[in-house]
């Protein structure tokens, strides 16, 4: 008795530990700069809100709120959320100061890019397959621009427990999840409307990175890689977009280990312009991610592969998921979507 | 234009007038249908959205609204959703498969009318569960074809015993074909909780008394022992479930997209057609010994590869060679011996030579060679194997061979026609072994073990041939693929490698910058157990050259076993600088 005692004993202090350890290795990283400062700009931002404000603004961290949103304008899509068009220009500075807080400088400038190409769309008429009609408003008809452009933070900002900022409006969707040190920006949904535009003298392409990184890729495969990575099928809009969430679709294309060390690296660079978005610690975080998957990873081609022609293009790995998708023939109309199907909304760090 | 058809057009019009003129919208004048299909073993599920543009919403509500109120009601959406159901077809190894509705959910007109109002729904499909091997699922989708826009993907299985092997479609994307296979279960998880239920039975029957005390002392406590038991068996008999997990045969798709996508694209050697190791068969009694029948064998180069694999017996090899020429020659070699009804067969084939009278199943290699040693080439024997092994390879196993390919066979098979097996050598001098040398090579015990020593050794090749198990990839030890993709391979088929005959290669990688260090790296990152075991050769031309030790004898090569963790160890410690330190430590078995 005493023997089986103490194989009892035993086991119980090794599941005990086991347990410790486990507990330990889940904990979130300790609260980088980013997160700091993201949770000042997130307070900052929530404690100039009214109460009505607030509660447009501010909701729990488990809210089923985190998963509306959408590409799709406002009076098409319903968001909950708190409009800027609806704030003074301080707290819309406040709003604009928390989102770029997450984001790095070339992240926060693709998103002001988006957002003043919707602006643009809204004073031309809507494009060959966009809106044609602004106006209206939070109650109103179908609007988009500038103004219609949303925030929520989920959760309370924190360095230690998780939390999200979700903010978007058509062709823009950017999900930022908040654990401790980690940030994770997906699912997210950078688009664009008009693809290339005019601003202040210059000449904006919001995705012309995207775009161009993804055909020099696919040019600088040889022929047998082409043969892998091309789709002999067209590919008319996103697979998994929005709504989408933790789905997993059969990978198709050329796997990443076919390629030579100069087109992975390629490959890596187009990945980065979606990873790229978020700050620079956690990107490199997330990069470093992918690489580590690269044998795992799929690239895939549809469509033109002269540059200014059309072609859709999906990057696929197990933690990551791309896709380039022109809308129904227009290249000046873009949807692309970012997703870590095992870690959408931070799902991997807040998982029990 | 009769009334019922007129009535729809004024209350489309009407509908259409009420309604907010098209906004922000993005669909336009398509009918956008994407369709993901999830298999399991016994049921396909579909998840259907359709997406009707600005500019066809009014068509498509048409549809939808039979009796024109400008709603939809449940019944009017189960009678669209069965009509969208009715204009697909599901069809599992050529079977047609019926589609049931087990959901739906429709959107407003008004979200219809901007063009982004989603109709979801789902659709299931029965079927016989399936059993283990290759099936073919087909899926056609024709609804509303004049402005339809499709999408089909299927998901990756949560079912780990389903595995997609392949996926076409139309360029449009309204047919879909797509090759799984349904491998075994692993069985030893039965077999483990079977165990745990008998040990706990026995045990309760042993100390009934012992047990009764501990479980009134601490419940939960004692629901962890029992747990830990499951725990610690499922462990001592997940072996054996891997065991189950590797296939026991490969289709030609997934034999030619192994073959293919796992491949580099090649590098330069000096092109040989045969072996010139003559001390290939030293190592084979303490191979046998220190290996067990059922693993994954690698290897480099040509015919001494089946050599080891009939020594060895895996149930899956891989030979990576940098050499296109090489996976050319072990295509060839596979048409072969596939083709062959014996070894005398197989020999007629290779060297095109009419078989000899006299030789059957019992005849040694010695035997077999001698009379074949002889004979003149004939040239139409040759034609004929030659077109022989070209149709196996691209008619019966369909694989894509190219015009290049071809001709890389050709003049492979025309090396053995115009030599014979007394002058046919390996690349390097002329006193490299000759092929009838090597073939009828002993081990030091003077046992011959070649591949054509006995029709047993041969039959185990041929099988594997067969079952397309021997996969010859083209790849650099230091690259970044194919040794990768064997890893990822027998990863996910929880499979591990139990021999990899790496030849001299690794004397070309120490001299190649940091090579070794990749190849090392590759090799690490294969999944290997305790008796993972290298084979390595050195000539003895080197060996002298960089003071290597080997025994004395007349062979010009020496071949040596060594357990690739002990290698990976001396690596990752520094011990291994150069070519010369693989055979300092630690020590070779032979």
């Amino acid at each position: 008795m005493k023997r089986f005692a103490g194989l009892v004993i035993s086991l119980a202090m090794v599941t005990v530990v086991a347990a410790v350890y486990a507990q330990r290795a889940a904990a979130p990283a300790p609260a980088g700069s980013v997160t700091s400062k993201a949770v000042v700009a997130a307070n900052t931002f929530l404690n100039g809100l009214s109460t009505t404000e607030r509660s447009h603004a501010a909701f729990p961290f488990n809210s089923p709120q985190k998963s509306n949103w959408s590409n799709l304008p406002s009076g098409i899509y319903q968001r909950n959320s708190l409009r800027l068009g609806d704030l003074t220009p301080a707290k819309r500075d406040a709003t604009l100061a928390l989102v770029a807080s997450v984001l790095s400088r070339e992240g926060y400038q693709k998103v002001q890019n988006i957002m003043n190409g919707d602006e643009v769309l809204k004073g031309s008429g809507g494009g060959r397959t966009g809106g044609r009609a602004g106006g209206g408003g939070r109650g109103g008809g179908i609007a988009f621009g500038l103004d219609e452009y949303y925030i929520a933070v989920f959760g309370t900002p924190s360095t230690t427990t998780p939390w999200m900022i979700q903010f978007g409006g058509h062709h823009l969707g950017i999900n930022v999840t908040i654990v401790g040190g980690n940030n994770v920006m997906t699912p997210s949904l950078p688009a664009a409307q008009p693809a290339k535009y005019a601003l202040n003298g210059q000449t904006i392409r919001p995705l012309g990175n995207e775009n161009d990184k993804g055909f020099a890729l696919i040019n600088a495969l040889d022929a047998a890689q082409r043969r892998m990575a091309i789709l002999n099928y067209q590919v008319n809009d996103l697979v998994l977009g929005p709504t989408e969430d933790g789905k997993v679709i059969q990978p198709e294309g050329i796997l990443a280990s076919a390629l030579n060390s100069n087109q992975q690296n390629m490959l890596l660079d187009v990945a980065h312009e979606w990873v790229g978005i978020l700050n620079d610690d956690a990107a490199a975080a997330k990069m470093a991610e992918i690489r580590q998957n690269l044998p795992r990873t799929y690239f895939a081609w549809s469509g033109s592969t002269s540059n200014g022609g059309l072609a859709y293009f999906r990057i696929q790995g197990p933690t990551v998921l791309i896709e380039y998708a022109p809308q129904q023939g227009d290249l000046d109309h873009i949807h692309t979507i970012y997703r870590d199907p095992t870690n959408d909304y931070g799902a991997r760090l807040v998982a029990p | 234009m009769n009334v019922r058809i007129a009535g729809i057009l004024i209350c489309a019009a009407v509908l259409g007038a009420l309604l907010p003129q098209p906004a922000a919208a993005h669909r336009l004048d398509e009918y956008l249908q994407a369709t993901r299909i999830s298999v399991e073993r016994n049921r396909m599920d579909l998840a259907i959205d359709l997406t009707p543009g600005v500019d066809v919403a009014q068509k498509v509500m048409a549809l939808i609204d039979s009796n024109r109120d400008g709603k939809i009601s449940d019944s009017e959406g189960t009678e669209y959703a069965k009509s969208v159901l009715s204009s697909m077809s599901l069809k599992l190894d050529n079977r047609r498969r019926l589609l049931t509705l087990t959901g739906s959910r429709f959107p407003s007109f008004l979200d219809m009318s901007h063009g982004e109002g989603v109709i979801r729904l789902q659709a299931t499909a029965a079927i016989p569960a399936t059993s283990s091997g290759p099936h073919e699922l087909e899926f056609v989708n024709t609804h509303q074809l004049d402005m339809g826009v499709y999408l089909i993907n299927a998901m990756v299985p949560a079912d780990k015993q389903v595995r997609i092997t392949d996926q076409h479609r139309d360029t449009l994307q309204h047919e879909f074909k797509m090759d799984y296979r349904v491998v075994e279960a692993p069985r030893g998880w039965a077999v483990s909780w079977l165990l745990l239920g008998g040990l706990g039975l026995a045990t309760m029957l042993w100390r009934k008394e012992a047990l009764r005390k501990a479980r009134q002392a601490s419940p939960v406590v004692f629901g962890l022992l029992l747990a830990s038991m499951g725990a610690a068996l499922s462990s001592s008999t997940f072996e054996a479930a891997r065991a189950q997990s590797t296939p026991t045969a490969i289709d030609d798709r997934e034999f030619w997209r192994m073959v293919t996508e796992m491949s580099e694209t090649g590098g330069t050697f000096p092109r040989q057609y045969m072996s010139n190791e003559d001390s290939a068969q030293f190592v084979i009694p303490d191979l046998k010994r220190v290996t067990r029948p059922g693993g994954v064998y690698m290897g480099v180069g040509l015919e001494q590869n089946f050599t080891y694999i009939a020594a060895v017996q895996p149930r899956l090899a891989f030979i990576v060679d940098i050499r296109r020429d090489n996976m050319m020659e072990h295509l060839l070699y596979k048409a072969l011996f596939e083709l062959s009804t014996d070894r005398a067969d197989f020999l007629s084939r290779l060297l095109s030579r009419k078989r000899p009278a006299g030789l059957n199943s019992n005849s040694s290699a010695r035997a077999l060679l001698d009379a074949f040693q002889p004979l003149a080439a004939d040239a139409a024997l040759y034609d004929d194997n030659l077109r022989m092994a070209i149709d196996r390879l691209t008619n019966v196993h369909k694989l894509p061979l190219t015009e290049i390919d071809k001709a890389d066979m050709t003049r492979i098979l025309n090396v053995f026609r115009t030599t014979d097996p007394n002058t046919l050598r390996g690349q390097g001098d002329n006193t490299n072994p000759t092929y009838l040398q090597l073939m009828t090579a002993t081990d030091l015990e003077g046992r011959s073990q070649s591949f054509l020593a006995s029709e047993q050794n041969f039959k185990v090749v041929q099988d594997l041939e067969q079952k397309n198990l021997i996969i010859p990839l083209v790849g650099d030890f230091a690259g970044n693929k194919a040794i990768v993709n064997v890893g990822i391979y027998l990863k996910e088929h929880r499979a591990s490698v139990n021999v990899f005959y790496v030849s001299n290669v690794e004397r070309y990688l120490f001299d190649q910058g940091d090579d070794a260090k990749k190849f090392y790296m590759n090799v690490g990152a294969l999944p290997l157990d305790g008796s993972s075991t290298f084979i390595r050769s050195v000539t003895s031309d080197i060996s002298v050259r960089l003071g290597i030790p080997i025994p004395d004898s007349t062979a010009k090569w020496r071949s040596f076993l060594v357990p690739i963790n002990d290698s990976l160890k001396a690596f990752a410690a520094g011990q291994l600088q150069s070519y010369r330190d693989l055979f300092a430590a630690p020590a070779p078995t032979r």
